[in-house]
């Protein structure tokens, strides 16, 4: 390039050709930043805009958990991204921080629930398959409240049922949780209908809550009078009714479950009975017209009841307190022992005690029970129509008692010796009053049959041991006197002795004599008359 | 410094032929290839300025947006840039790593760079040192298309791995940024003109009449 300082020496350079300037738009080249800013601007507004709450659930274990990578989905459609994956600062949990798409947001509603979707074999079947391959996912399921929170705890386990399905939830209470579980088939007349959801120990610990879902046709006859029952494994009951088993369908005593049905009422059976001569015409125009027992709320409360039979028992809206005092062995008594008149149960035992009087130390055992007064239906003997109970209670019963109205212990079973309370009439027993100071009031007892036999047999027994006494006292030894008599005469050197054998000389003499005369009177039977014939014939 | 601009001579930029020419207000031609020459490429400075600043605008997306998406039986998976250097790097391919990390990180922000400094120095009409930022400048005339492999790559991927839910890769928003950077530092390296830097220094040595006229 040092020759570049000749430039201007060469003259032979060619010219260059001017023409008339090209009017340009001089700036249109800001036109790319322009628009690669709007570009960025957008790309930035659309990731704020998309950009959902960020929130933080606490997993047990982070197991298949990569940040970056797995996703949260909602009926298997991607709506967040777990950013990172972190240990909580006590070591104990795995916090994903998961950032939700934008129209994802109501996902971080308090209720939504979280759980990891892993490969899982139940008795329901096998799910998650397809995370074999692609890893496990974050599943969720949307919540309903209205509150927003940021941070979450996961479900150890698949929630039975997500948000969506129709239908409606229901809360039994039970003493114990049985053999139910999540999963737990819930059936209605041996269809099944629902499942245990969930269940949880209540706060005081003395009761168990299961949640059952039952699905949309048949959430509808769960109505407020609905029983809930176990319906699982076989049920042996022991009872002064002997032995029971009772079994729901097979795969319930396999696998386990509820069941319900709303219990006939007095009502419904009097329509079936009013509508039988033309059925079908009025029934359905009565169930249009008749909902008698309403559908129940949402997460109503039910008691599960550990039997069909229990459940199914009709609710006695009162119940009346008694107490039977007892002047006998109570064994094979127990409570909840029926308490039964002439054979109708009308209540059951619900406390057993012994009390002693501190003056005169006499022991009694006072049995209380509980009594359904309303079981006791008010009927005209002669029309057969039903009446209202009588107002006054007290006063029936005084009529009642002094009728006769007594309680008495009964063996219900002689196999098992079980025992229940017999309510009847016995005219013949003693007098009574009622003590209607007293709470609860006093049923007089009466001594049962079975204790009657027992007292006589105790009688008898007593008699005969009298007997034998006055054998050994008195008998005895008159006795002993006589045999100690008797061996003296029978002594070999006694005079009884001695004449005897002197007795028995003569008595055989006289017997050769007997028999010689015998023999002449064979021979020569014409001596009889004759006499004697002279010794020469002979 | 002496240029050619300052005695009269001008060079065409197509076909080579150095020609005397005058400051004027007309369109110069080439005598012999007949194309359009200019004593400095016009606005040069100010389309160059454009052209970086929508790189550097766009090289953000670039960089935080997924360049591909490979999706297979196992999901999909979207990766940026970046994860694909970390990927690399964590898989014992760490020479590969370093490649992508030059080839497709370290040169476009470098290119950018130089590109912003020789602006400015142009721009503040700098005489630090010619010959090196000129030394810059073909260096990075020269590498700037070397950032368009990732692209290429992502393009063949994309086109060849399609095998419906087996496995198929889609090329992601990022690569289309990552391309428009590529191809706007190109772009941006092709409008800046060198020879303003012999002015700037030329013009220390005031040298200035010319080279204020020229400018423009």
């Amino acid at each position: 390039m040092s020759d570049t300082s000749q430039g201007p020496e060469f003259p032979n350079l060619p010219s260059v050709i001017t023409k008339a300037q090209r009017r340009w738009a001089p700036q249109l080249i800001w036109i790319i930043p322009i628009v690669a800013i709007l570009v960025g601007l957008g790309l930035m507004y659309k990731a704020v805009i998309d950009h959902g709450p960020t929130i933080t659930v606490a997993f047990k274990s982070g197991d298949g958990l990569i940040a970056g990578k797995t996703n949260v989905k909602y009926k298997e459609v991607d709506i967040g991204l777990v950013k990172t994956v972190i240990l909580s600062e006590d070591h104990q949990q795995v916090l994903a921080t998961i950032e939700l798409n934008k129209d994802a947001s109501a996902f971080s509603n308090k209720d939504t629930r979280f759980w990891i979707v892993r490969p899982r074999i139940t008795a329901s079947g096998v799910t998650g398959l397809s995370t074999l391959l692609d890893g496990p996912f974050i599943a969720a399921d949307i919540g309903k409240s209205t509150e927003k929170i940021d941070s979450f705890v996961a479900l150890e386990v698949p929630p039975i049922l997500t948000g969506g399905t129709p239908g409606r939830e229901f809360v039994l209470r039970a003493p114990t949780l049985g053999s139910h579980n999540v999963g737990t088939p819930v059936y209605f007349r041996r269809l099944n209908v629902g499942q245990v959801v969930a269940y949880d120990l209540d706060k005081d610990g003395k009761n168990v809550s299961i949640r059952v879902f039952i699905d949309a046709p048949y959430d509808q006859y769960v109505t407020n009078n609905t029983r809930f029952w176990n319906a699982s494994g076989i049920d042996v009951s022991l009872n002064s009714d002997g032995i029971q088993v009772h079994t729901e369908s097979l795969v319930a005593v396999v696998a386990g479950g509820i069941a319900f049905e709303a219990p006939l009422t007095s009502q419904d059976i009097s329509d079936r009975l009013v509508n039988h001569p033309n059925q079908t015409n009025v029934s359905d125009t009565k169930q249009a017209a008749t909902p008698l027992t309403e559908r129940a709320q949402p997460d109503a409360i039910f008691s599960l009841f550990p039997t069909r039979i229990v459940a199914m028992k009709q609710p006695d809206a009162r119940i009346e307190r008694f107490v039977i005092n007892f002047k006998q062995s109570v064994r094979g008594l127990s409570i909840g022992a029926p308490v039964e008149f002439r054979g109708v149960n009308m209540g059951e035992v619900v406390s057993i005690e012994t009390a002693m009087d501190p003056r005169t130390y006499e022991i009694v055992q006072p049995v209380e029970i509980f009594l359904y007064p309303d079981r006791l239906h008010v009927r005209s003997l002669k029309s057969g129509k039903l009446l209202p109970p009588p107002e006054n209670e007290l006063s029936r019963l005084k009529t009642l008692i002094s009728k006769g109205f007594r309680a008495q212990l009964r063996t219900g079973s002689y196999l098992t010796g079980q025992q229940y309370i017999g309510l009847d009439f016995f005219p013949g027993s003693p007098k009574y009053t009622l003590d209607v100071s007293k709470y609860p009031l006093e049923i007089p007892a009466i001594p049962g049959a079975f204790e009657d036999i027992e007292k006589t047999m105790a009688d008898v027994i007593k008699n005969t041991d009298k007997l034998v006494k006055k054998l050994d006292d008195q008998i005895l030894p008159e006795f002993d006197k006589t045999l100690k008599n008797i061996n003296a005469i029978t002594a070999g050197d006694s005079p009884l002795q001695t004449d005897m054998r002197d007795s028995l000389r003569e008595l055989t003499k006289a017997a050769s004599s007997i028999k010689t005369l015998t023999d002449m009177l064979d021979q020569q039977p014409q001596s009889l008359i004759f006499g004697k014939p002279p010794e020469e014939s002979k | 410094m002496l240029t050619a601009a300052s005695k009269g001579i001008i060079g065409c930029e197509t076909c080579g032929l150095a020609q005397r020419a005058f400051p004027t207000t007309q369109r110069l031609v080439c005598s012999r290839c007949g194309a359009d020459m200019h004593f400095r490429k016009p606005n040069s400075i100010s389309q160059t300025w454009a052209l970086v600043i929508s790189a550097y605008v766009l090289i953000i997306p670039a960089n935080l947006m997924p360049v591909m998406a490979t999706g297979s039986l196992f999901g999909t998976e979207k990766d940026t840039i970046f994860g694909g250097v970390v990927f690399l790097w964590t898989s014992n391919s760490q020479i590969l790593a370093i490649i992508l990390f030059c080839a497709s990180i370290v040169i476009p922000f470098a290119k950018l760079i130089s590109l912003t400094f020789l602006l400015i120095s142009v721009q503040i009409r700098s005489s630090w040192k010619p010959k090196v930022r000129a030394k810059l400048y073909r260096m990075v005339e020269a590498i700037g298309r070397w950032s368009m492999i990732d692209v290429y790559v992502a393009t063949m991927l994309t086109a060849l791995v399609q095998f419906g839910n087996l496995m198929n890769i889609r090329a992601g928003a990022g690569a289309i940024a990552f391309a428009t950077v590529v191809v706007l530092t190109i772009f941006a390296a092709k409008s800046f003109d060198p020879r303003l830097i012999w002015d700037a220094a030329d013009h220390s040595k005031n040298n200035d009449n010319i080279a204020e006229e020229l400018h423009v």
